[in-house]
């Protein structure tokens, strides 16, 4: 018990840091090595569940689908639309965001749904709470919750403690709030009933948050709820990626 | 002493990589799964309770470098479950077989999960749950850990008894005059 109090004695007043960021120096390689592995193990047991072949191509054909939705929105979001679709297709080199590359280190946190991840970059990084976390394609996958020196934990977007705020792409620029729902879906709320939308549109995030940039892709409408006697209407949204297969992704720097 | 640091070091990097690396990459089913808890009731068997004190204390240490909750708390934890442990291997199940092991992994458990959230509470820190002890989803995926976890244990058994000697039983035969 000694021991215990002791190391959370020093802990507290930041003696033992070096020796906190040399163990992460070192586990970290492991860790994400490990993740890797067993991502790749439940990705195949997933295909094999189903049928391979029609998973394969439904894959190739969704991640070119997502990329062409990811341009697109981007396209709609940026002043100058003459720019050639050439730029589009490498995302972090030809806008001017600046981002981190990071490895998934876990999953982590008391959420049994799965909606947090671990990375292992931190503050200094320049890894902050609030920023944008994208995957390859420039999608936003998540927002940092909280950054530790070398690790940061992240709210995966169908996470209920991922709050974005989203407009819809569409000619009204809906603004609204997304939530992430059961783990599974992303719930945009606080749309005013006067505002028509429809499934199949584009939702991404507004630029109104601290943090993060406009044009930020979340996903697809695939329903919406209208209550005559509510004053809001809520829409449920699809992710366009599969957030479990994640094992590198990108934080947007301010 | 040297021999010592090194070889809990590389006993913490393994079943910490394991525990947080691959574990924390699997279907959410198996998240419930503690192999920390189990090595530390086959350490505290198959060696003495230091053994086990110090895994407990060093990998509770790396837990709470990787953990986003206070800082102690996995330390805590683990400590507090492995004197449970320790006292029912000492006073109940002290004859080293199947049943006992999985007796003991499920109790270990248990009081580990009892035991965090009790931690959590003390310390002001509740996983951003409002409610601790209740819902079906937590006594759920609590029992789902605790079926997981004895399946481990009794994966490891069979595992020991087929490389070695130590838990197999022990006849002493009267020779027939």
């Amino acid at each position: 018990m000694a021991v215990i109090a002791l190391l959370i004695f020093l802990h507290f007043f930041k003696l033992i840091g070096p020796l906190e960021s040399g163990l992460t120096y070192i586990f970290n390689p492991f860790f994400s090595g490990f993740y890797s592995f067993s991502t790749n193990v439940r990705t195949r047991v997933d295909e094999q569940m189903g049928r391979q072949e029609l998973l394969e191509t439904l894959k190739a054909l969704e991640i070119e689908r997502n990329q062409l939705i990811a341009d697109n929105a981007k396209m709609k979001n940026l002043e100058n639309e003459n720019e050639t679709l050439r730029k589009y297709l490498n995302f972090f080199e030809e806008t001017k965001y600046q981002s981190v590359m990071a490895s998934v280190v876990s999953r982590a946190g008391s959420s049994s749904a799965g909606g947090e991840l671990m990375i292992n970059k931190g503050e200094k990084e320049g890894v902050a709470s609030g920023l944008a976390v994208v995957n390859s394609q420039g999608i936003i996958v998540g927002k940092v919750a909280e950054a530790k020196e070398h690790v940061s934990l992240i709210n995966l977007t169908t996470d209920s403690q991922c709050r974005l705020a989203a407009a819809v792409v569409n000619s009204d620029k809906t603004i609204g709030v997304t939530g992430g729902e059961l783990g599974l879906t992303i719930k945009m709320e606080y749309i005013p009933q006067t505002e028509n939308l429809q499934a199949g549109n584009i939702v991404a995030t507004s630029g109104l948050e601290k943090g993060i940039p406009k044009g930020l892709v979340i996903g697809k409408i695939g329903e919406v709820r209208r209550e005559s006697n509510e004053l809001w209407q809520t829409a449920v949204i699809e992710p366009l990626v599969n957030l479990n297969e994640l094992t590198i992704v990108s934080v947007l720097l301010p | 002493m040297l021999n010592k640091i090194i070889y809990f070091f590389f006993l913490i990097l393994g079943l910490e990589t394991l525990q947080i690396g691959f574990i924390g990459g699997l279907p959410s089913v198996f998240t419930g799964l503690n192999i920390i808890i189990i090595a530390l009731i086959f350490i505290l068997a198959l060696k003495d309770f230091e053994s086990a004190a110090i895994l407990a204390l060093g990998a509770g240490f790396v837990e709470d470098i990787y953990s986003f909750s206070p800082f102690g708390l996995r330390i805590l934890s683990l400590f507090l479950t492995l004197l449970a442990v320790n006292f029912l291997y000492v006073s109940f199940f002290t004859n080293r077989s199947l049943y006992s092991f999985l007796a003991l992994a499920a109790l270990a458990n248990l009081a580990y999960i009892i035991l965090e959230k009790i931690a959590g509470i003390l310390i002001g820190y509740s996983g951003g749950q409002a409610v601790i002890f209740s819902g079906q989803a937590f006594l759920s995926s609590a029992f789902r850990a605790i079926a997981l976890n004895a399946i481990l244990a009794a994966a490891v058994f069979y595992a020991i008894n087929f490389i070695s000697q130590k838990f197999k039983p022990v006849f002493l035969l009267r020779k027939r005059s």
